[in-house]
Order: C-alpha cells, then structure tokens, then sequence
C-alpha cells in the first residue's frame, strides 16, 4: 500500500512548484495582458517563424549528429579493447568543461570569418557530446551482456547481435541524452549569438533589448518555451514506450572486450582524434594563443579575480537556493508516488523545459512589477538559478534517495530511535554524498549560466560569463581569452567528476565478470 | 533429429586469465545425444569451460569439437555465431525489447515471405513443445521466471543446435518450480535428442538431470 506523505511537506512542496512556475505564468500574463493582437502581430512576422524553424533544425541536426557519434564513442569506451581507454574516456568528456560560447569565441578566434548555420552546429555538436556519450555508456554498462551473446550463439554477427539485441535496450539512454542535447541547443544563447545564427533566444534577447515594449519579447519566449517543452513530451512519450522492455534482473557482469583488428582501431582512435580536437582542443589552443598574441591583450588581475569571486558567489548563493527547494519535492517524489506528489513533481521540473533567456525574461517582469526593490539584486537573482536548476537538484536527491530503502528507516525505529532521528541517523547520511555531488554540479552549472545573469545581476557586476560576453560584443578577443580560460578550469571540475566514475569503470582488459574472476583468484596458488 | 554425429569433445584444454591457468589438461567426451552435468563449487572454474565452449574465451591450448566438427585447436577458431550452439543462461536473458515470438525466433531467417512463415511455423511448434502454445505474443516481463527460462529453451533449440549449454538455469527459482522445469526440460531435450551440456553446483541437480556427472577439481574434471 502506498504511504500518504506528512500534510505539511505535501503543501510545501505544491508552493515550490506554484514558484517555481511563477515566471512562464507571469510570461503568460505579460503576452496576453494587451490582449491578443500583440501576440497575433508578433506571430505574424516571418522573421519569427523563420527563427522558429532555423532553431528547430538546428536542435535537431545537432541531436542527431550526437547520437550518430556518441553511439559508437560510448560502445568503444565500454565494449571495445582500446588502448589509453582511461584517458580517452576523460578526454571526451572533457569538452562540457567548455562553454559552448567560450568553444564559439574560440573557433572565431581560430577561424577567421567563422560563422553561420554549420558553424553553430559544429560547435554545438561538439560541446553537447558528452551528454549522449556519458548515458549510453553507462547504460551499455549496466546491460547484461548475455543478451548479446545468445544472440552470438543464434548465428547473428557481432555487429548485427549489437544492433539487434543491446541497442533497443540502451534506446532510453541514448533518447534522454539526445533530450539534454536539443535542449541545450534551444536554450543556448552565447554560441549562437557569437556565431551570428538567429534562433529563437538570439531573437528573444534581441527583442527585449531593442524595445521598450516587451510584449513581442514575452510572446518569442513562450514559442522557445513551447518548442522546448514539444521536445521534453516527445522524449517522454518514447521512454515510457522503452519502460515497457524492461527486465527486473540481477547485477550484470562485466563483458569481455570486443577485439576489432587494426584497420577498425585506426578508424576508432582518429574518430577519437577528431572529437577530442573539435571539442577540447581547438578551443582550449585558440584562446590560450589568443590571450597570449592578441592586440587588445591587457590582463587586468583585479577585474579577473574581481569577476572570478562574483562567479564563485553567485554559483554558492543559486546552489543553496535550488537545493532548499529540491529537499521536500525530491523527498516527496522518493517517499510518496501518488498522483499529486507527481504533479508537484512534473511542475518542478519546468525549468528544466525552459532556456536561461525565457526564465530571465520571466523573473525580470515578475521583479518590475512585484517586487521593484528586488529587480536587479541577487535575490532575485538567486531565484532565477532556483528555477532553471531546481530539476538537476531535485534528480539528485530522487536518486539519492531512491537507494535507501525505507525499511532501513523502520527498523531504526525499532532500536528506539524517533520518525526524525530515524532519518536523520540513516537517510541523511546515507543519501549526503549523492545529494553533494547534484549541488556541485548547480554549483558549476550557475557558474557558466549566461542569459539569465545577463538579464537580471546587480547593474556594475561581472561574472567571468558576462565578461567574455561585453569584451566579445566589442571584438576585444584578447581581452576576453583570460575570461574563456578560468571559465573552462572551473568547467573542468565538473567534467572530470563526470568522467572519473566512468573510467575507473573500465576493466584492465582481461577480466569477464566476478564469476571468471573469482575463479581466477581461486586457481591461484 | 540433432546433434547425433559426435557429441562434445574436448581434449587437453588449457584456459587462463593474464597468464594464469583455470583450467589446464581439460579432457572431456559427452556422446551425441547425451546430458553431462559439470558440478563444481563457486570459482571452480565451470563457467570458464562453458564460455571456452562457447565460443567467448580463446583457449591457450587443446582442442574442441562440437557435433563432429573442430571449432577450436591449433589453427583454428570458429566463431560463437557459426559453432551451431544454443545456449540457456541464468535467469533466460530474453530479450526485453522482443515479445516471445520475436525470442524465439530471433536466430532464424525472416527476409522473405516464405522464410517469416516458415519462422512463425517453427516458433508455434517450439512454443507448443516447452508447453507455451499461443505465448506469441507476450512480453517477457509478462511471464514467471519459469515461463522465461521455458521461452529460453525454446530460443535454443529454434536453429537444431549440435549441442545446448545451460548455465545454471534453474538457479533463480524456487525449489518446486525449479525440480518441475528440470524434470521438462531433460524429457524435452530427450525428445529432441540434443547433445547438453548443464553448469551448476548442485549435486542433486546434477544427478536428477544428467545422464553423467562430471566434477570440476583442480582445474581439471575428474
């Protein structure tokens, strides 16, 4: 029988999620206010329908690419016998320590004339790798690599036993990976901007900035904001089809790794080269050179330290905010499944659907008219990294959770202890690493946040993403390359978090599982 | 009828992990149509005689032939996917993504019209044989444990393999449902005339199903 949550945590949890969508209602009411000829005259210019379809084949040409690549990256990290594995693995995924705008500048700055639609979407494609890579590799390396080798011993080949049996069960995985990626592009503002490509939120900001009417503004939000939450359905719908597949069995053992012959291993490591230089290091060399031949080069140590502590402030005070309000909906969600809970749950989540620009659009009106004292100070600051990455708090703690069962709590309980010493001794501490490491990662995510603190930081404030952003505007690319650079180091935190786990993962090459190693540890003198 | 000509024979084998030998001098014979059972405890190294059988681990020496033919020996190597193999792991492994028709009749040829009827032909006879008449059209996650170790039989012996390997099949389940289907199976396998081979480190179990028992000590059989 399912268990009713605490009334108490069950209306704070359904006011977090009334805040937390406050600023697509307040965008609603913004657009709407004047009734709807605004709205209809904004929907009619071509120039909005153009942006909408151009950000809409830009998500998709860059989604599919990511998953046309990462497939294969993530099946020869995990499956493949490859030489430096380790270091590969890290390598990959490294390029999500640069921001897709610092890897845009970079490429400018490399590529004279550098720009446009297949600009954007290389830059694209190489930044948001790593959100399909590291899924699909975790994935494949959660599957039971029995069903690859019945399918062997059914007389299917190798590759063909690959597509047909595992591929379908890794679908999920690869599905959410390609999500994270489409939205990334949706939202994305700094690459698209640097590299002179009118999607949607270029076309948003454009707009708020170029009027004193924001209506227009508020009305190309929303169709980001309902193209972003199409996409968000459209992966949904396909998982629960997959969820459907799903097999209860035991822990997988680890699969042998597949030889591949020389000419396929030359193939995998200049695939390899390739991402790795698209990604990591064209951007990482062209800013270094940049910063050190420039013309406008004049490395001003008090601005750098000065914009390296805002960032730093700023990513603490948006953490404490998206965590305080992940604890009861993600305790909520963990505890208690039932329909409401659910609802509380998929409201939380909007920010998740809705781009950096369309949330500081929407917090920028809520701070005018509700709160003038408040608009452009960190407080409403803060609240604007609450709603874009609430969802990543609130996963986290999920997941935490999700591995405590609840019994451990019982029988704590039954040694004495109250309901909330119960949790505290057990939960807390065991759901504490996991929840950190989701904080960290708001932590770095609000680091390189750029739209929403450009819209809404205190007037005379700099992040080291505001910065690289008002020297870039201006061409002063040496100026900025300092800017890029610690981006990318506080970026690289994060990445190498990710990619750690992932490559101590990896067998040394010899190993098929804890029963053939128990074996081996057996036969041993 | 399968499997007659030549049963399982393995002769001298050795197979190691970075250098170290599981198994060394390995001999093995089951005749054509036979049930061996391999017993050993946890680590003894049965699993590793099945995989090199198999076809998923390379052995450093001796020879294996199944249903007559050299799959392994100085020289030569045959791949898992062309040694005419079935093979029954633990818990079934069926494909989660497939329903029950589409694991049955995952290994057999669906490209023409005629070749789809003749797989739909064989899976109902299959199907009807592990007692499953009609399953067709079910997901794995609808049926018991022991319905999916039934529809793993069936999977293994859709393309008449010369030899079956069962890894522990019954080990999931619990003690009524496992001596049931053990008892099924081998009249099954029985029927078919399949040359089998079980892995498991139950004694009884070994001696209920098996025509002979074979016990893994000191990386050997004795």
């Amino acid at each position: 029988m399912r268990r009713k949550p605490p009334a108490p945590l069950l209306l704070i949890g359904a006011v977090v999620a009334v805040v937390v969508c406050l600023p697509l209602i307040y965008l609603l009411i913004r657009a709407f206010g004047s009734g709807w000829s605004p709205v209809i005259d904004t929907l009619a210019r071509p120039r909005t329908w153009q942006a909408f379809g151009l950000t809409a084949l830009l998500a998709a040409t860059v989604a599919a690419t990511t998953v046309v690549i990462g497939v294969p990256i993530a099946w020869l990290l995990t499956r493949a016998r490859l030489r430096a594995r380790r270091t590969w693995t890290v390598l990959v995924v490294l390029p999500l320590a640069v921001p897709s705008f610092v890897a845009a500048f970079a490429w400018l700055s490399f590529v004279p004339g550098f720009s446009g639609f297949g600009a954007a979407w290389l830059v694209l494609a190489a930044s948001t790798l790593p959100y399909v890579i590291l899924p699909t590799a975790a994935a494949l390396r959660g599957l039971d690599p029995a069903h690859e080798e019945v399918a062997r011993t059914l007389g299917i080949p190798p590759v063909r036993a690959f597509l047909r049996a595992t591929l379908p069960q890794v679908a999920a995985a690869v599905g959410g990976g390609a999500l994270l990626v489409a939205l990334y592009v949706l939202s994305d503002f700094g690459a698209v901007s640097i590299l002179r490509v009118d999607t949607l939120s270029r076309v948003v900001y454009d707009s708020y900035r170029a009027s004193f009417d924001r209506t227009s503004a508020a009305t190309l939000a929303l169709l980001l904001a309902v193209l972003a939450m199409l996409v968000v359905a459209a992966e949904q719908r396909a998982r629960g089809r997959s969820q459907r597949w799903r097999l209860a069995t035991s822990a997988p053992r680890q699969p042998p790794p597949v030889e591949t012959g020389r000419g396929p291993a030359l193939a995998s490591h200049l695939l390899l080269v390739l991402v790795v230089g698209i990604g990591l290091a064209v951007p990482v060399i062209a800013t270094w050179g940049q910063m050190r031949t420039g013309t406008s080069a004049r490395l001003d140590v008090g601005e750098l330290s000065s914009a390296v502590l805002t960032t730093a402030w700023y990513g603490l005070i948006g953490m404490v905010a998206a965590v305080v309000l992940a604890i009861p909906v993600g305790l909520l969600a963990a505890r208690y499944p039932i329909p409401s809970v659910r609802l509380i749950e998929r409201l939380s989540f909007v920010g998740h659907a809705l781009p950096g620009v369309v949330v500081g659009l929407g917090v920028v009106f809520i701070g005018i008219r509700l709160f003038p004292g408040l608009y452009q100070t960190v407080a409403i600051l803060g609240f604007a990294y609450a709603v874009l990455f609430v969802p990543k708090a609130i996963a986290a703690i999920r997941g935490s959770l999700a591995t405590v069962p609840p019994v451990l709590e019982d029988v704590a309980r039954t040694c004495g202890l109250s309901a909330w010493a119960a949790f505290r001794s057990v939960t807390v501490r065991l759901v504490a690493p996991g929840v950190g490491a989701g904080a960290v990662m708001v932590l770095l995510t609000v680091m390189k946040e750029l739209p929403a603190t450009l819209m809404l930081r205190p007037t005379g404030e700099h992040t080291l993403a505001t910065r690289l952003w008002t020297l870039t505007e201006i061409s002063a690319y040496a100026a900025a390359a300092p800017y890029a650079l610690a981006l990318v180091v506080v970026g690289a935190i994060p990445a190498v978090i990710l990619a750690v786990p992932l490559a101590r993962g990896q067998t040394s090459g010899d190993s098929i599982g804890p029963t053939a190693r128990a074996e081996l540890e057996e036969s041993s003198p | 009828m399968t499997g007659e000509a030549g049963g399982v024979r393995v002769g001298d084998l050795m197979v190691g992990y970075g250098g170290q030998p599981v198994l060394e001098n390995l001999e093995l014979f089951v005749p054509p149509g036979e049930i061996a059972a391999i017993r050993g405890s946890s680590g003894s190294g049965k699993t590793t005689l099945l995989r090199a059988l198999a076809g998923f681990l390379r052995p450093q020496r001796g020879t294996i032939e199944l249903g007559g033919q050299l799959v392994s020996g100085p020289g030569v190597w045959m791949p898992t996917e062309r040694r005419n193999i079935g093979l029954v792991p633990q818990e079934g492994a069926l494909f989660p993504h497939l329903d029950v028709a589409g694991n049955v009749g995952f290994g057999l040829p669906r490209r023409t019209r005629g070749e789809r009827r003749a797989t739909a032909e064989r899976v109902a006879y299959l199907l009807a044989l592990v007692d499953l008449p009609g399953s067709e059209r079910l997901r794995p996650h609808e049926l018991s444990g022991g319905m999916q170790q039934r529809v793993a039989v069936a999977r293994a012996l859709a393309r008449e393999p010369s030899c079956i390997l069962l890894d522990e099949p019954f080990s999931a389940l619990d003690a009524d449902l496992r001596r049931e289907l053990r008892e099924q199976v081998r009249r099954l396998l029985k029927k078919v005339g399949t040359t089998a081979i079980l892995v498991t480190h139950d004694e009884a179990e070994a001696r209920e199903f098996a025509d002979r028992v074979h016990r893994m000590s000191g990386r050997q059989l004795d």
